[in-house]
């Protein structure tokens, strides 16, 4: 049985296990991937997709319709995902960064040679502070102020946090790039 | 890195996790459902913990403090409110007779105690008041002493039925006053005397249930004490509170959305209507340009030259009519009779020796120029020609004043503009035109002999234009009506003579109308 998004949210606001279950799978592999991008893993992923379920079906009746539902799926993850960083105090002490090896940082690599799988194990080996930061801005397209707000911190500790995750990040795909051109060569001599 | 990099960098991370999907193990959806399959918890009844906030601490020694400031006050008040009693409290007859008259609901035990507490008195009243409360109470409550239950009798004596012992005592046959007088006269004896007035009071009275209720009572309003109680128990008169008026700003906008544009109420133009009346000065301000040929002739060109007008007392009958275009700008119009009087003055005259007729100098002037002379009466005076001039006029050096009257139909086109324009009182500037309808012109030459000029005649304009300003003062006497003040200058603008180079005038007018306007 297939039920559209409009009889998915009625299921779900009127508790109907068939319905909740439906919606958990449509969404439950998207929001996961989201869950693994925030913490650092899987049972926390998994404590957090738990959670942000529940939210869902308990709250279902504020959901209005004013966006697509994916969206407010979503936004109910990211921010169970942020409850779940500032519960286990990952984003307490989070101060401003100074980046300065940012030339380096400037040369742009193509993603398209990396799994989403490889780009996931780079930004789980962020600190938390920058991983959260670069989520919200990079991925999620929250501007700075906004995550300020949401994580309590100021508009300048997230642009440093965001540009040195950016830097970080570059390192890590240069040398995973390098690292491949070599074994390329190797392979072909 | 300029900006499209970096928008580059954050597409191409935001792009790689785009469909990035990873199937949680079945284990979440297990303890998931485990979670919802759980019955709500029963909400633990959450133990008030009061101790342990310190604002119910404060709030406490607040409390606390309050009272122990307020308590000699409250104190002090209690001896006021008891003070303020002073029969209620002597009076224990009083009193008594209430405890008898709510003695049929007391119980027997009660009377009996009471009868207990008495001092020096017989226990036998204890019986008789459990079989017949109702018939003896009075030997019982007699009994009792002062002190226990006191304020209990206290406040009972405030009962309405205190308030009625007046017209108890009023009754007939009730009162007997060898009883009474001891009883007030010696309050620490009352209980005897009393008991005593009893035995002689209650055979009596003609009604048995008047007078085994209300006997004692009745007795006791006989007293003056009675009427100091009731007197106590009036209650206080009215006193009024001071008032302290406070300005208070309210910013709640009652079920009004905030999107929706303030627009201000539509104001419907506002119509008036009005008459008034006009006295004026008009002066037509006739001016002699060049001298008429009888004068030349008569050798007086220059005597003719100094002629002028006086302005004499006119008036007007105004019609008017508005629309006020916004709060200070109105237009207005309205149609105007202009009865105006003049004199002209001129130093003399011509007399024609053969037909012995006279013709002062605006006479000749306006003859010379008018298009159907044959048709006026006074261009028989003028000769054919000037040499006949010559031979016949003779010029008389003796001042002349001639009416010269005017009458006018006037159509005013004002726009004004208005000071304080929702006040009581409010002023007008007015300025516009006015157009003067000639209608027509009455020349006294000579006594008992008057030239008529209408517009037919072509002497005069049949219209001529005028300048018009003025200030009006408004007092606006309802929403409707209104009394005007208007000063009013009006300037022709042209010579109102047409066709004729001997003559000019530019009337104008000064005018003080006094008008009433209603307003739609």
């Amino acid at each position: 049985m297939i039920l559209n998004e409009q009889e998915l949210v009625n299921g779900c606001r009127q508790r109907d296990r068939i319905a909740q279950k439906r919606l958990y799978d449509v969404f439950a592999g998207k929001m996961f991937a989201i869950c693994l991008r925030y913490t650092k893993n899987r049972p926390d992923a998994e404590d957090v997709l738990q959670d942000a379920f529940i939210k869902i079906y308990e709250n279902m009746d504020s959901f209005r319709g004013e966006c697509p539902l994916e969206f407010w799926v979503r936004s109910v993850v990211v921010n169970t995902a942020l409850k779940h960083l500032r519960k286990q105090k990952n984003l307490v002490e989070l101060d401003d960064v100074h980046t300065q090896d940012n030339r380096l940082a400037d040369t742009e690599l193509t993603l398209s040679s990396f799994q989403w799988q490889q780009l996931m194990g780079f930004i789980h080996e962020l600190p938390t502070g920058c991983q959260t930061v670069f989520n919200l801005y990079a991925i999620e397209g929250y501007q700075h102020n906004e995550i300020a707000q949401l994580m309590g911190i100021s508009e300048g500790t997230s642009k440093s946090q965001y540009a040195r995750a950016r830097m970080l990040l570059q390192q890590k795909l240069n040398k995973e790039k390098r690292f491949d051109d070599e074994s390329v060569r190797k392979t072909q001599l | 890195m300029n900006q499209s990099e970096k928008h580059n960098f954050e597409e191409e991370w935001r792009r790689a996790f785009d469909e990035a999907s990873e199937a949680p193990p079945p284990s979440v959806w297990d303890a998931l459902e485990a979670q919802l399959d759980q019955p709500e918890k029963a909400t633990a009844p959450i133990v008030p913990l009061w101790w342990r906030s310190p604002r119910l601490w404060y709030a406490a020694a607040a409390v606390g403090a309050l009272l122990l400031v307020s308590w000699p006050l409250l104190l002090r008040l209690d001896k006021n409110s008891q003070s303020q009693l002073p029969t209620v409290a002597v009076d224990k007859n009083n009193s008594q007779a209430e405890d008898r008259l709510a003695g049929s609901a007391e119980t027997g035990a009660e009377a009996a105690t009471g009868a207990e507490s008495a001092t020096g008195q017989k226990k036998e009243a204890a019986p008789a008041e459990i079989t017949a409360p109702a018939t003896e109470p009075r030997y019982a409550a007699s009994n009792r002493t002062a002190s226990g239950r006191k304020a209990s009798r206290e406040q009972r004596a405030l009962t309405p039925e205190t308030l009625l012992g007046p017209q108890v005592a009023a009754v007939p046959g009730t009162s007997v006053p060898g009883t009474s007088i001891p009883g007030t006269s010696v309050p620490g004896t009352s209980e005897v005397s009393t008991t005593s007035g009893q035995e002689s009071t209650v055979p009596s009275t003609a009604d048995s249930r008047l007078a085994a209720t209300e006997t004692p009572r009745s007795l006791e309003a006989g007293t003056p004490m009675v009427a100091m109680q009731v007197e106590a128990l009036s209650p206080r008169g009215f006193r009024e509170l001071a008032v302290y008026p406070q300005k208070r700003y309210v910013y709640f906008r009652y079920d009004a959305p905030d999107d929706m544009p303030l627009t201000p109420p539509a104001r419907s133009k506002e119509y008036w209507a009005g008459v008034g009346v006009m006295p004026a000065a008009f002066n037509p301000a006739v001016n002699v340009t060049s001298p008429p040929a009888a004068f030349s002739a008569a050798n007086a060109g220059r005597q003719s030259m100094s002629s002028s007008s006086r302005a004499g007392l006119s008036y007007a009958v105004q019609t008017q009519g508005g629309v006020k275009l916004s709060k200070h700008w109105s237009l207005e119009t309205g149609v105007s009779y202009l009865q105006a009087n003049s004199t002209f003055v001129s130093d003399g005259y011509v007399l024609d020796a053969m037909s012995n007729r006279s013709a002062n100098v605006l006479e000749n002037a306006l003859m010379a120029g008018s298009s159907n002379r044959a048709a006026n009466d006074k261009s028989q005076f003028a000769p054919s020609s000037a040499q006949d001039y010559q031979m016949s006029a003779v010029y008389i050096d003796l001042d002349q004043h001639t009416r010269n009257d005017y009458r006018y139909l006037q159509l005013p086109v004002q726009a004004g503009y208005t000071l304080n324009p929702e006040g009581k009182v409010s002023y007008t500037v007015l300025g516009g035109m006015v157009a003067n309808v000639f209608l027509r012109n009455d020349l006294e030459t000579a006594p008992g002999y008057t030239v008529t000029n209408t517009a037919g005649d072509g002497v005069y304009r049949g219209l001529n234009w005028s300048a018009a300003t003025g200030v009006r003062l408004s007092y606006h006497l309802s929403s409707h009506w209104t009394a005007s003040l208007t000063g009013s200058y009006q300037k022709a603008l042209a010579t109102g003579i047409q066709n004729n180079d001997n003559i000019s005038s530019h009337p104008q007018l000064y005018g003080l109308g006094w008008g009433f306007r209603y307003l739609f």
